[in-house]
């Protein structure tokens, strides 16, 4: 890495510990920043979002399932609630049980996870959302600092992958955690892919997301045309004083010099034996990510973080119809990513989680939900202290102390203190947590870490 | 390599004029009756960006996003008035204009804009011409109506092509382009029977309306079938406590936030209004729901293609009757369907942020992602009033856009312009080209990044505020939305694209060569033509000179030397970031 690129880290890093008044945990230099993760990094490990676009709907997502629960939740929307009889097969025996007898089943669409869930290699996060602080109703009520634009796709997407006050945010927490660990990497290029559109979750201060299509990095035949194939790479990678030509043609060098590689990688990839789902874009993405962490030795990486998404989760109306064929879609794609790195002996090296807008409503409109807040949210990978829930199981109401009104529901544990969990097990010294998430400081330090990993 | 179909092309040197003017019914547009009512619009002072009490967790060199309007340029305020009779010194300029004002450039086109003598003519003058063979019409024409394409969006596609490559009607088909990035819908993803049809309908209301009032433009995209299967407003239903259900919110949000008034408080200029150093909210939960409340009762019968022209039908008994406010606008208890939503659309269209609101998303898709606030101003201005009173009146917008002194002398800096979409780097090749479709169905798909009517979201293929990250242009704050389709992968897909169009790859449609094979036996003069029709000039002669010494050696003995090095030539220029970035 250049002095420029590298200052700018140093910057960031430096003035958020100061302004989240920790103590630096080290001499402040970027060779400790570095060395601190490179020290740690002797193993491989990797971290994949997967992001459901839209705002899921959590209440048929994890299912209330003890009878006063389930009465609840079938009161308040009974046009929408799924049969209790069909969530039978579903319901979820935690190793500890929740308080108050509390129950949950999976929706029976996400049936393909119960294995996974059942081998201890998945959890649920209960109740998880974007926060600044912990919040309560009360607090709520008398006006606390918030996230900005609640209830807004935009600007909770961004709020939910960088958790920064600015509702378009530069970084997010994926790329945070990236620059405090890539040196370790070979190619450190390939540090934080992207295998669909851009997504703020992955960029950096110094890490750049990097994007792979699904189905490979070709580089275009035009460009060895033996005619002009020179004319045509110089133009495309021309320097320019115009800075969107140069931004343009700088992605283009980026591309053609890391496509190369990663194609001679993939070239010379293991034949993974997992079968994945078919025409599923999902199930694709998390193939290439399957194939790509089958690479990582070759290309000298050992820290990786990936995003892929699956959209269509805005389900304003027929939700009883759509929502069931996308976490079929999603359940049956990380089944059979989870059993790739199995095949790949990578299992525990790797750590899965959902994230979404938002949830959604409790209350239904006329066949859907409307734009919610918390949510619940699943975790997998070998090293996933699963079968088991995290976090408090919300009250179900409409107004009631656990939500906004209308099942919205107020977060009880934040995306900060998720991301500080699966940052910890990834290698990043408790100090430099706030780094990664600079509202961490706002939660008390023993409850920085939720303890799934 | 000649395919039959370029052999075909070859020998057919004739114009290809295909706009179907002959079937055009004009349609005047109300402009009248819509001056702008006064209202008490309370401004809330709740400020979240950057509030104090967590400016601490703000990193020092941040920003607040997606209100990078520069402040100072060379153009002072006295510049009110767009220049009315300015009008191109050179080809370069016409070329450039129309690429700020067109789906793409016949040479024709830039010899007739010359012919007019000023920017101000020509527009007007594209004024009247009328609208082509609606998308509806066509698509009855062309018998989709039958019952295997009652699920079909496909030939709504194909159709849109049919408007945007070959209407004489190139500025109303931009302007509905540009239109079609902020009310956006996904003709794939609607939920109703004939699809095609309420997105042909939906096109059919912006091409036919792009002239007249945002009032009209706003109260009939909100009540097409296609916004209303797009956003939920079709079958909203009032609150209903048996059934427990409430309102659904999701039309009178985007509303609010994508269409109209944005999330914050805008001056005329386009900046954030500031309370104390923060941004003000324009509105909180509590109005949407308020608002969700008007628009409920509205349905779309769906079983027929032909009731897709209509707007949406009224349900008396599912609305809801009590009292509805928001914004600080209350509609009295009683007050029905269409009555309370014409309260609410006028309420709307009168508030203050829709004027730079509107003026900041054209200026951004016609002419540059960085305008000065000078600029953003005078296109408000123009917006809350054509000179005769008016407010909304889209002739006098696209003036102000189009004709503004930023527009047409841009600022000697280093990065006025914008990306050019894929789709106008497209249609800026198929216009060029004269593209045809010899069986009138446009029946090709193209491997594009982005695609007409087809974005993933209401959010738009990219959002405003986007700015690549870590590039020179975060770190002076400015903006850069259509990059954020740009990446790793979709450069080379692109390329990938572009290099096909050479080889049939939308076939049955065909591009006509036979105006560049004449020029091929000079490679700079071949390169100028392309430069100047494709790419408005845009390509420097340092870099169209490396072209022509890379491609003279093609050899052009036979039609198929000839061809391919026409194709070479197209291929290398809109390649280039130079035609990429439109400045």
């Amino acid at each position: 890495m250049t002095d420029t690129v590298s200052r700018r880290a140093f910057l960031r890093y430096s003035s958020t510990l100061a302004a989240a008044g920790v103590a630096a945990p080290f001499a402040i230099n970027l060779a400790a920043i570095s060395e601190a993760a490179a020290a740690t990094a002797t193993d491989y490990k990797a971290i994949v979002c997967v992001f459901l676009q839209g705002g899921n709907d959590y209440a048929n997502t994890l299912v209330n399932y003890d009878s006063p629960s389930y009465n609840l939740y079938n009161g308040f929307r009974p046009n929408l609630a799924i049969d209790r009889a069909k969530l039978a097969p579903t319901l979820l025996k935690p190793r500890t049980a929740l308080p108050d007898n509390r129950q949950y089943a999976l929706a029976p669409s996400l049936a393909p996870l119960m294995p996974v869930f059942n081998t201890g290699k998945m959890a649920a996060l209960l109740n998880l959302g974007t926060l600044v602080q912990p919040t309560t109703k009360a607090q709520f009520n008398a006006g606390a600092p918030l996230p900005p634009k609640l209830f807004s796709h935009s600007d909770q997407v961004s709020f939910f992958q960088s958790s920064m006050q600015d509702a378009s945010a530069v970084d997010g927490w994926g790329g945070r955690m990236a620059d405090l660990l890539y040196s370790g990497n070979g190619q450190s290029v390939f540090t934080s892919l992207n295998l669909d559109q851009s997504a703020v979750f992955l960029t950096g201060a110094d890490v750049l997301q990097y994007a792979v299509s699904p189905y490979g990095a070709a580089i275009p035949d035009a460009l060895q045309y033996p005619v002009y194939k020179d004319a045509m790479r110089a133009s495309i990678t021309a320097n320019s004083t115009h800075l969107m030509e140069q931004q343009y043609s700088n992605t283009t060098k980026r591309a053609l010099d890391a496509n190369a590689t990663l194609n001679s990688a993939l070239a010379n990839a293991p034949v993974i034996p997992t079968q994945f789902p078919a025409n599923s874009y999902l199930s694709d993405q998390l193939k290439m990510v399957a194939k790509l962490i089958s690479v990582s030795a070759a290309l000298g990486l050992k820290r990786q973080i990936f995003y892929v998404q699956i959209g269509g989760f805005d389900n304003h109306d027929s939700l009883l119809t759509a929502q069931p064929k996308l976490l079929d879609e999603v359940a049956r794609s990380l089944r059979a990513f989870y059993n790739a790195t199995i095949a790949l002996n990578v299992a525990d090296k790797i750590t899965t989680f959902t994230g979404s807008d938002f949830g959604r409503t409790l209350i239904a409109n006329k066949d859907g939900s409307d734009h919610g807040w918390g949510s619940m949210h699943f975790v997998l990978g070998g090293a996933v202290k699963g079968k088991q829930f995290y976090g408090h199981a919300p009250v179900v109401a409409d107004d009631g102390p656990d939500d906004v009104g209308q099942g919205r529901l107020l977060p009880s544990t934040s995306i900060d203190q998720f991301a500080a969990t699966l940052a910890t097990w990834f290698g990043v010294a408790n100090g430099d947590l706030p780094y990664v998430m600079p509202n961490i400081s706002n939660w008390n330090q023993s409850d920085w870490n939720l303890g799934f990993l | 390599m000649t395919t039959d179909t370029e052999s075909t092309t070859l020998n057919c040197f004739q114009s290809v004029e295909q706009d179907e003017a002959a079937s055009i019914v004009h349609s005047p547009q109300p402009s009248g009756g819509l001056v702008a009512v006064k209202t008490a619009m309370g401004i809330a002072a709740i400020g979240s960006l950057a509030s104090a009490a967590h400016a601490s967790n703000l990193m020092k060199s941040r920003r607040p996003r997606g209100f990078s309007i520069h402040k100072s340029n060379s153009f002072a305020q006295k510049n009110t008035s767009a220049l009315a009779s300015v009008g191109p010194n050179t080809n370069k300029d016409a070329a450039r204009f129309l690429a700020q004002s067109t789906m793409g450039t016949k040479r024709s086109d830039i010899t007739k804009l010359i012919g007019f003598g000023s920017y101000a003519g020509w527009i007007t003058d594209q004024f009247l011409i009328p609208y082509p063979t609606l998308a509806v019409n066509s698509l009855f024409s062309q018998k989709f109506n039958t019952e295997t394409h009652r699920f079909d969006s496909v030939p709504f596609y194909q159709t849109n092509w049919r408007l945007m490559i070959t209407s004489s009607s190139q500025l109303r088909q931009r302007i509905v382009f540009a239109l079609s990035n902020i009310f956006v819908i996904n003709a794939d993803s609607l939920n109703i029977g004939w699809p095609a049809f309420a997105a042909g309908n939906f096109v059919d209301i912006l091409q036919v309306n792009v002239f007249g009032n945002f009032r009209t433009i706003l109260e009939k995209i909100t009540l097409s079938s296609a916004m209303g299967a797009y956003l939920n407003m079709r079958g909203n239903y009032k609150a209903d406590a048996s059934r427990k259900t409430e309102p659904d919110e999701n039309f009178a949000r985007e509303l609010l936030q994508l269409f109209t008034i944005g999330l914050y408080q805008l001056n005329q200029d386009g900046t954030p209004q500031l309370n104390n150093g923060n941004i003000i909210e324009t509105y909180t939960q509590k109005d949407i729901s308020g608002l969700a409340r008007v628009m409920t009762g509205w349905d779309c019968d769906d079983s027929k293609p032909e009731t897709h022209r209509l707007p949406m039908k009224h349900y008396s008994d599912r609305h809801e009757l009590g009292e509805k406010s928001f914004l600080g606008l209350t509609i009295q208890a009683g007050t029905n369907g269409p009555a309370s939503l014409e309260l609410a659309l006028n309420y709307i269209f009168n508030h203050p942020n829709v004027g730079p609101f509107l003026a900041l998303g054209l200026i951004r898709r016609l002419v540059t992602s960085n305008p000065s606030s000078a600029y953003v101003s005078r296109v408000s201005a123009a917006f809350n009033d054509n000179g005769a009173g008016i407010r909304g009146d889209m002739k006098a917008i696209i003036n102000a856009v189009l004709l503004d002194p930023e527009a047409i002398n841009p600022p000697s800096d280093n990065y006025t312009g914008k990306q050019r979409e894929e789709i106008l780097r497209f249609t800026a090749w198929a216009r060029a080209l004269q593209v045809r479709s010899p069986d009138q169905l446009w029946s090709f798909y193209i491997d594009l990044n982005q695609l007409p009517y087809r974005s993933r979201t209401v959010f738009n293929f990219f959002k405003p505020s986007y700015t690549p990250p870590q590039s020179q242009l975060a770190s002076q704050g400015l903006v850069a939305p259509e990059f954020q389709l740009t990446n790793e992968t979709n450069i080379f897909r692109y390329i990938n694209t572009i290099t096909g169009l050479g080889y049939g790859s939308i076939a049955p449609c065909i591009a006509n060569y036979s105006s560049l094979i004449s020029l091929v036996r000079d490679s700079k003069a071949l390169l100028d033509e392309i430069n100047l029709v494709i790419a408005a000039g845009q390509v420097s002669d340092s870099q169209i000179a490396e072209f022509a010494t890379a491609i003279n050696s093609l050899n052009t003995s036979d039609l198929n030397g000839k061809l391919d090095k026409v194709k070479a030539a197209i291929l290398l220029i809109m390649t280039s970031p130079e035609f990429i970035i439109l400045k």
